[in-house]
């Protein structure tokens, strides 16, 4: 009842098929990573948790109730991200009043303080604000309105380095206070997984990967040994790149579901993978790299 | 030491979240009755305008009639309420109540009182500007007549109505444009068609319908009604509308 369950829910506009089949449940407390490469589905599928958007078929619980324009999971909820709506006609200190009178756990005194926090100023209105200080005026909206469901869309967008260090610690202080259930949706993964308990991967609005952030750190491995053995044999594996190092080694990652043993025979050495990188293998469907766009009949152009 | 508390679902009333909404739009909005200031001065400097006159002279005697009326304050009040009405069905409405808590239907009902407020302000500050108008002639000494069977309450409760209808049209036509374009266009195309031809046009027949109604109390009903059938129809239409953010 307290949970957020997707049952074959496909979305299109016109022909396009932007989400296809997802089934996915989200349990109270958690706080889920959602990734996935420009164009995967993400805010597709936020919007439609949300209940701004319809799905064309399939079901979508939240907390028991269907979430498309429902009042009682817009109480329950909000949506985090550079495009959330801020009148431009009421200053800063005037909106968190506002927000104040809606969310009935609003925690004022939290916002005060972050407000003073990060040196925002009251009388200012939101359209006057840096791109980083808009962020940071809309985190505080959503850590202090304690919604159970609490959604955050690339929510650090022009925020420095220092910024985002306090932020995500905000928010991890936030969510050990009251545990809800959040969704983080961000490219700087590497940041964020620390933060993670699930994590859901996005690619051409299909699942490719939704378990816990451990599973994922240990989904691949990466081998490096001779070339021609170890890329023979990784072939015959799940393997998710390759790429030729030196004079005639090879780098090579694969799905972690191979025996010591295997691993042992044919790579000289094994080393964990990046979360980043394996987001980059698992979603990469180019052919070639980014260099290739600077060659000019194979020979790469130096000027 | 950290303390962890169990959350639990909001409830949430309807009725409160209306009330919250307009109380957000009005300060949200507050620019709207600002600009009726400006409009309704200048409608104000209008009254002094005359809309008719005659004159006679008998030997020596000549005598001159102006006519003035408070009809160019509420026609330019008319124009304030319906751009104001036609802005609150803009999609960008509906998108700027998505940082609080609204479903389309609340924010529809709040749309409506926003409406209905902006009416009354609407017809009280004009009959309350006539008022000022005919005390700036008295005190400039300009001999006048006022027709001392006007009754101010009539007058306050048909601009009321009046507002009230065409904000209402105005919002229920911008949300037809905004969700259903295709039967919008279609049936302003058919409008402006028939209006060519007065004997079978509906404008005629809504014409004679409304504004030719001698019984107040019919017309009470009939324009009421009006009203009714148009919000129902604005909230039909807003019912499906998802979000464009």
């Amino acid at each position: 009842m307290n949970e957020i369950k997707v049952d074959h829910v496909t979305k299109k506009y016109g022909k396009k098929v932007v989400l296809n089949d997802l089934n996915l449940t989200l349990n109270y407390p958690s706080i889920t990573g959602l990734i996935g490469r420009n164009g995967s589905g993400k805010t597709t599928l936020l919007n439609m948790l949300i209940g701004y958007k319809k799905p064309s078929s399939g079901e979508i619980k939240v907390f028991g109730e269907d979430p498309f324009d429902s009042l009682f999971v817009s109480a329950n909820t909000l949506f985090v991200d550079d495009r959330m709506q801020i009148p431009n006609t009421l200053n800063l200190n005037e909106i968190l009043i506002e927000m104040g009178r809606f969310y009935p756990n609003w925690d004022g005194q939290l916002a005060k303080k972050l407000f003073n926090y990060f040196d925002l100023p009251p009388n200012s209105l939101h359209q006057n604000l840096s791109k980083g200080k808009k962020s940071i005026f809309n985190m505080i909206v959503g850590l202090s309105a304690y919604t159970y469901f609490t959604v955050f869309d690339e929510p650090m967008t022009g925020m420095d380095e220092a910024v985002r260090k306090d932020m995500y610690r905000a928010l991890l202080k936030s969510y050990l206070e009251k545990p809800r259930i959040m969704i983080i949706s961000s490219h700087h993964l590497k940041e964020v997984e620390y933060l993670l308990e699930n994590l859901i991967l996005l690619d051409e609005g299909s699942i490719v990967f939704d378990s816990d952030i451990e599973a994922f750190r240990s989904y691949a491995i990466g081998l490096t040994g001779k070339a021609g053995k170890l890329e023979k044999w990784a072939e015959t594996k799940d393997l998710l790149y390759h790429e030729r190092v030196g004079i005639d080694d090879a780098y090579v990652v694969i799905k972690n579901n191979v025996s010591q043993a295997e691993l042992n025979l044919y790579s000289q050495k094994q080393s964990l993978v990046e979360t980043r990188d394996l987001l980059i293998y698992l979603t990469n469907k180019r052919r070639g790299v980014i260099d290739d766009v600077f060659k000019t009949d194979g020979i790469e152009s130096s000027k | 030491m950290m303390s962890s508390k169990q959350m639990e679902l909001s409830q949430v009333n309807k009725w409160d979240i209306i009330k919250q909404s307009t109380i957000y739009k009005l300060k949200v909005y507050d620019h709207i009755f600002y600009s009726l200031l400006i409009y309704q001065l200048i409608g104000f400097l209008f009254v002094f305008n005359s809309t008719g006159g005659t004159g006679m002279s008998m030997g020596s005697l000549t005598i001159n009639l102006e006519y003035k009326t408070a009809h160019a304050l509420f026609y330019i009040t008319l124009i304030w309420l319906i751009i104001s009405s036609a802005q609150l069905g803009l999609k960008q409405s509906r998108s700027l109540m998505s940082g609080v808590v609204t479903d389309n239907k609340t924010h529809c009902f709040s749309n409506g009182l926003l409406i209905l407020l902006m009416s009354v302000i609407g017809a009280v500050t004009i009959v309350l500007l006539s008022m000022t108008a005919e005390l700036f002639l008295y005190l400039f000494n300009t001999p006048y007549s006022t027709d001392l069977s006007i009754n101010y309450f009539l007058e306050l409760l048909s601009a009321f109505l009046y507002l009230l209808l065409a904000g209402n049209l105005a919002y229920f036509i911008t949300n037809l444009v905004m969700r259903l374009k295709l039967i919008a266009y279609l049936f302003l195309f058919i409008l402006f068609i028939s209006s060519l031809i007065p004997e079978i046009s509906p404008i005629t027949y809504f014409y004679y319908f409304l504004f030719k109604e001698m019984n107040i109390f019919l017309f009470i009903i009939k324009i009421s009604l009006l009203i009714v059938l148009l919000f129902i129809g604005s909230l039909a239409i807003t019912r499906q509308m998802e979000v464009e953010r």
